[in-house]
C-alpha cells in the first residue's frame, strides 16, 4: 500500500439534481488509517457526496482525491465500497464464496486469478468479519446484519487503501452490531485501511471513531467525537444521543459550523 | 465438418433428420441457459422475448424483399439490442419503451410478409421447424452457439461480478456499459440462429426455464450455471424425442418439456426442503 497523507480529500465540492442544490461548497479531509463516521438527516446528501467521492457520478465543481490519485486514472482497488440498502435477492443462488471472489474482479482484465491466490484471499478477508465458518453457505441462508459482513468483506477482499460503507448496521441486532465492530476495528488496524462510515447509529463503534463529519447540504461539523461531545451531542444512547439530534438539526440550520 | 446425413442413432434418432435436430436443440440447450443465467439476474426474463418479436419484424422484411431470413434478423436483432441496452440505462420509465418497440416488431413482420410470395414461410420462423433444418442451418447453430458459449465463458466473472453488485463492479474499473451490450448481443444472436429450432415466440423459454429450474435446488452460482446448461439439454433433447414419439410439433414440446422439469423440481423442493435442511446443518456446524 503506498504512503499518503490524506486517505481522501474533497475540495470546494458541489452538485445539483436539477435546480436541487444537494451538496454546497463541502470541503474536508481524512487522514490515513482512521475510522470517519459521516451522518446528518435524510437528504442532507450524504449518499450523493459517497457517490462523488467514489466516482458514480461526478460533481459540478471542486474536486475529490482518494489516496492522492490527484489527475490519475482511479486505480481499482483504491476503494471497497458497500452500497446502502443492498440486498442480493434471496433467489440468486450465490455462495458466500462466490460473492467475495466477486471483489476481486477489476478492470485490469486480470478476471482469472489463480484458484489458491483467490483461495487465500477470500478466507482471510471472512476471517477478518468472523465469518470463515460460512465459506460455502449460500447468502440467502445468512442473516441480515452476516450479509453485511460478507459484502464488506467483498469490499475489502482486494485490500483497498479506502472502504466505504453507506449505512451498513441499519436494521441490524446488538450482537451483529458488536461484531461489524470487531470487523473495523481489525480492518483499520490490521490492514492500515481508511474506513468512511455513513451511518445514524454510531453507539456500536463510538470508541472506535476518530472523525465525525455532520453533513446537512453543507459540512455543519467536522471534529472528533470529543469536540462534538463539548458541544452537548453526546454518541451514546441517552436524551441528546445523536439521532435526536441530527432530527433537531433537520429543522435548525443554524448550528454552530465548525470546520476543525 | 461432419457429414451429419451418415450419422442414425436408436429410435427416435433413427433418421438423418432426427440426428440434425438432435445436434441443434443440444447446442442450443447448452448455450441458451448458459446466457440465460444471467439475463434472469439483471431481471431481463423476458428480453429474449421481446427481441424475438423484433426478429420476427427482420424475417418479414426479408420475405417481402426474397432475402436470406436469418441475415436480416440477426442484424435487427442486434441493433434492437443495443438501443435496449441504451433505453433501459437511460429511459426512465423503460417498460413503455420496450413494449413499444416489441409490438411494433410484430406488428412488421405480418405486414411485411403479407406483401411478398413468400408469406407462408413465416409460421415456421414463428413456431420453429426443427425437422426441416438442414445441415447448413445445423453448423450455424454450431458455430454460432461455439462462439457465445466461449464469449460468455470468457466475460462469467465480470458478469457475475456486475450480477452481484454493479456499483462497486463500476468502481473497480470493470466496463459494465459494455459488458452489458456484450451480453445482449449475445441474446440476440441466439435469438436470431434458434428461430428455426424452438420459434421466434417460443426461444426465451429455452433461455430462462432451465435456469428457473436450476435455481429451485441449487445454493451457489457455479453449480446453478451448470444444473441450468444440463437441464437446457435433457429438456430440449427430451422435448425433441417426446414430439417424435407422440408426432407434435418439436418447438412447442421442447418448451413443454421444460416446463414439465421445472414443475417436478418445485415438487420435489416442497417434498424435500433442502434449503431448511440445510440452514439447520450450518446453524449445527456453528
Amino acid at each position: 500500500m503506498t504512503e499518503h497523507n490524506t486517505a481522501i480529500e474533497v475540495s470546494n465540492m458541489s452538485f445539483s439534481y436539477g435546480s436541487n442544490k444537494v451538496l454546497d461548497n463541502i470541503s474536508f479531509s481524512i487522514a490515513p488509517r482512521t475510522l470517519c463516521a459521516l451522518v446528518g438527516p435524510n437528504g442532507s446528501g450524504k449518499t450523493t457526496l459517497i457517490r462523488c467521492i467514489t466516482g458514480l457520478i461526478e460533481p459540478n465543481k471542486g474536486s475529490v482525491n482518494v489516496a492522492c490519485s490527484h489527475n490519475t486514472k482511479q486505480d481499482p482497488h483504491t476503494i471497497g465500497y458497500v452500497e446502502q440498502r443492498h440486498i442480493i435477492s434471496s433467489d440468486f443462488p450465490v455462495s458466500v464464496y462466490e460473492v467475495v471472489a466477486s471483489g476481486l474482479t477489476t478492470g485490469n482484465k486480470k478476471w482469472f486469478l489463480k484458484h489458491t491466490y483467490e483461495k487465500s484471499k477470500v478466507e482471510h478477508a471472512l476471517e477478518s468479519v468472523g465469518l470463515l465458518g460460512h465459506i460455502h453457505s449460500s447468502m440467502s441462508s445468512l442473516s441480515g446484519g452476516q450479509q453485511q459482513r460478507v459484502l464488506i468483506a467483498k469490499a475489502f477482499v482486494s485490500d483497498p487503501d479506502v472502504l466505504i460503507l453507506d449505512e451498513p448496521i441499519a436494521g441490524v441486532d446488538t450482537q451483529s452490531q458488536e461484531l461489524f465492530r470487531d470487523a473495523l476495528l481489525h480492518i483499520i488496524e490490521e490492514h492500515d485501511t481508511t474506513v468512511l462510515l455513513v451511518s445514524h447509529e454510531l453507539s456500536a463503534v463510538q470508541d472506535i471513531l476518530d472523525q465525525i463529519i455532520v453533513l446537512k447540504n453543507r459540512v455543519l461539523f467536522n471534529g472528533t467525537p470529543q469536540q462534538l461531545n463539548d458541544q452537548g451531542v453526546s454518541l451514546g444512547m441517552h436524551s441528546h444521543d445523536l439521532p435526536m439530534w441530527l432530527e433537531r438539526i433537520d429543522h435548525d440550520t443554524n448550528f454552530g459550523e465548525n470546520d476543525g | 465438418m461432419a457429414d451429419f446425413a451418415a450419422l442414425v442413432g436408436p429410435y427416435p434418432f433413427d433418421s438423418s433428420f432426427m440426428i440434425r435436430a438432435l445436434i441443434a436443440a443440444t447446442a442450443i440447450g447448452i448455450c441458451a441457459p448458459l446466457v440465460g443465467t444471467f439475463v434472469v439476474q439483471r431481471k431481463l426474463a423476458l428480453i429474449g422475448d421481446g427481441l424475438g418479436h423484433v426478429a420476427a419484424a427482420g424475417v418479414g422484411i426479408a420475405l417481402w424483399l426474397d432475402r436470406t431470413p436469418q441475415l436480416v434478423a440477426v442484424v435487427l436483432t442486434v441493433i434492437a439490442a443495443c438501443v435496449i441496452e441504451w433505453i433501459i440505462k437511460f429511459v426512465k420509465n423503460p417498460d413503455s419503451a420496450l413494449a413499444l418497440i416489441f409490438y411494433s416488431g410484430i406488428a412488421a413482420s405480418i405486414t411485411f410478409a403479407g406483401r411478398g410470395s413468400r408469406q407462408n414461410e413465416l409460421q415456421q420462423y414463428l413456431f420453429g421447424s426443427l425437422l426441416s433444418i438442414n445441415e447448413d442451418d445445423v453448423k450455424t447453430v454450431l458455430i454460432v452457439s461455439l462462439v457465445i458459449s466461449l464469449i460468455i465463458i470468457l466475460l462469467s466473472k465480470v458478469l457475475l461480478a456486475i450480477a452481484i453488485d454493479e456499483s462497486s463492479a463500476k468502481i473497480s474499473g470493470v466496463p459494465t456499459g459494455l459488458v452489458r451490450i456484450i451480453l445482449m448481443i449475445c441474446v440476440a444472436l441466439i435469438v436470431s440462429v434458434s428461430m428455426t429450432i424452438t420459434g421466434l415466440l417460443l426461444i426465451s423459454a429455452v433461455m430462462v426455464i432451465p435456469v428457473l429450474s436450476a435455481r429451485l435446488i441449487t445454493k451457489s452460482f457455479r453449480s446453478s450455471w451448470i444444473l441450468s446448461m444440463v437441464i437446457g439439454v435433457t429438456g430440449s433433447v427430451g422435448g425433441l424425442a417426446l414430439a417424435r414419439i407422440v408426432d407434435s410439433a418439436p418447438g412447442g414440446t421442447i418448451v413443454l418439456a421444460h416446463v414439465g422439469i421445472f414443475i417436478l423440481l418445485s415438487l420435489w423442493r416442497s417434498v424435500l426442503p433442502l434449503y431448511a435442511k440445510r440452514t439447520l446443518e450450518d446453524s449445527k456446524r456453528n
